[in-house]
């Protein structure tokens, strides 16, 4: 999918929106004549949302699509074979199915990285053997999951805990996230021992403050 | 320490705990190590040696000249691998996490052993202190008019292993003539003045002779 004319990406604020703009310097679009314009100062009236990709005079709206753009001009994140590139396709839409929603939902999130914990235990990447959208994709809609795993739930989904690891390490910097810690097996071991054992130690002082309380 | 034999079972059980949490030996990107050690293999692991497999799998996804492009460099197998007694931690793996099971007794009892064996260690590294002279070299040119920024440079660009350049000066000995005063640091098994004279006499365009003005043991 070669690019002739110049393409423009008009975001907003919304972190949506920033992911793509990310997308763009990730997969080394930046000097290819992709450019990125905020809504406020577009001179193209005719965007009604955002985000929009701006091709060819055509308007190209939703967040998926726009990804999958950008990744097809990257000729490295689109899987080796038309067939991968599909498979790739099925994770875009698990991203805005199933994860985005349910971030609040600890059942649902309990589903999610069970899931994505089986899939993972036979993979490296999700598709194929090299890094490609669909782990792009899945690592900035579960971000915010990942943020609030406890050290036994990283235990718990090790292949999760391995795949997410190895992919913060290669995209990271370029979204502007923190790394989250997942400690090896033998450091973890210890770390929760010492969230128990902290745990009980609070759990005794309030008991002894509701005794103080009480014999007041 | 590296894996166990790498044909056998117990090699094979090694490797597949290592990787359960990496998806490389080492690092985050497939380097040498991984070459080094999927040449090591004589086959797929089984399936019950999931970890194992998906590596093997993943590896094998590039082709005998990918593998051998890998960046890192090539180290023998034994220096890739858990270190110290990690390789008899199987039993955890799939079990239970029970934080308060009566086998943190054995942990500690590792963990113990782990750390006397890295304390004679490091004694034994001790002992082995290098003996090191310093030396204060003299090279004197042909003329006046020989150019003592080359000399210098082609002195210094005598490399050895055990022998170190340090500064230099150019001192004048009269007639407008000055030698390079040059120190060096040599290691007393590996660097003999003998080497030193005939390499900087070999350069017998611009030096005339070398003498050694300081020796002394560090």
């Amino acid at each position: 999918m070669a690019m002739d004319q110049v393409a423009t990406l008009v975001i907003g604020d919304s972190p949506a929106d920033h992911e793509l703009k990310d997308m763009i310097d990730f997969f080394g679009l930046s000097d290819k004549r992709i450019t990125v314009q905020l809504k406020n100062n577009s001179k193209h009236l005719k965007v009604e949302k955002l985000p929009c990709l701006i091709l060819d005079g055509k308007l190209i709206y939703q967040y998926n699509a726009i990804a999958k753009f950008l990744a097809a001009n990257s000729s490295s994140h689109t899987g080796k074979s038309d067939i991968e590139w599909n498979e790739i396709w099925q994770y875009l839409e698990y991203r805005s199915a199933d994860v985005q929603p349910n971030t609040r939902d600890n059942a649902k999130i309990q589903s999610v990285l069970m899931e994505m914990n089986s899939i993972l235990a036979t993979r490296t990447f999700v598709v194929g053997f090299k890094q490609s959208l669909a782990d792009i994709i899945l690592y900035l809609g579960l971000y915010p999951i990942a943020t609030s795993m406890s050290c036994e739930s990283k235990q718990r989904y090790k292949h999760f805990s391995r795949w997410f690891d190895q992919n913060q390490y290669l995209a990271a910097s370029s979204f502007h996230l923190e790394k989250i810690y997942f400690p090896k097996k033998d450091a973890c071991y210890y770390e929760c021992i010492g969230v128990l054992v902290l745990e009980k130690q609070l759990k005794d002082l309030a008991q002894l403050c509701t005794l103080r309380n009480d014999s007041k | 320490m590296g894996f166990p034999d790498l044909k056998s079972e117990a090699g094979l059980t090694s490797l597949n705990n290592y990787l359960a949490d990496r998806s490389y030996i080492e690092g985050y990107v497939p380097s040498q190590a991984d070459s080094v050690v999927f040449a090591a293999l004589s086959g797929a692991p089984s399936d019950k040696l999931n970890h194992a497999l998906r590596w093997f799998s993943h590896i094998s996804s590039y082709d005998a000249n990918e593998r051998k492009a890998f960046p890192g460099d090539k180290k023998s197998l034994s220096s890739y691998g858990p270190a110290g007694n990690e390789t008899e931690d199987n039993k955890d793996d799939d079990e239970e996490f029970d934080l308060f099971a009566s086998d943190s007794e054995d942990e500690e009892e590792k963990l113990k052993q782990q750390r006397v064996e890295s304390y004679q260690a490091k004694k034994a590294k001790k002992a082995a202190v290098i003996a090191k002279s310093s030396l204060l070299l003299d090279v004197k040119p042909w003329d006046d008019e020989t150019d003592m920024q080359e000399m210098e440079k082609q002195v210094r660009a005598i490399e050895a292993d055990g022998l170190v350049w340090g500064a230099s000066k150019l001192k004048p000995v009269g007639y407008g003539i000055n030698k390079l005063q040059i120190a060096a640091v040599i290691e007393d098994d590996k660097i003999s003045t003998d080497f030193l004279e005939e390499q900087i006499t070999a350069i017998e365009d611009l030096v005339q002779s070398m003498d050694i003005a300081a020796f002394n043991k560090i």
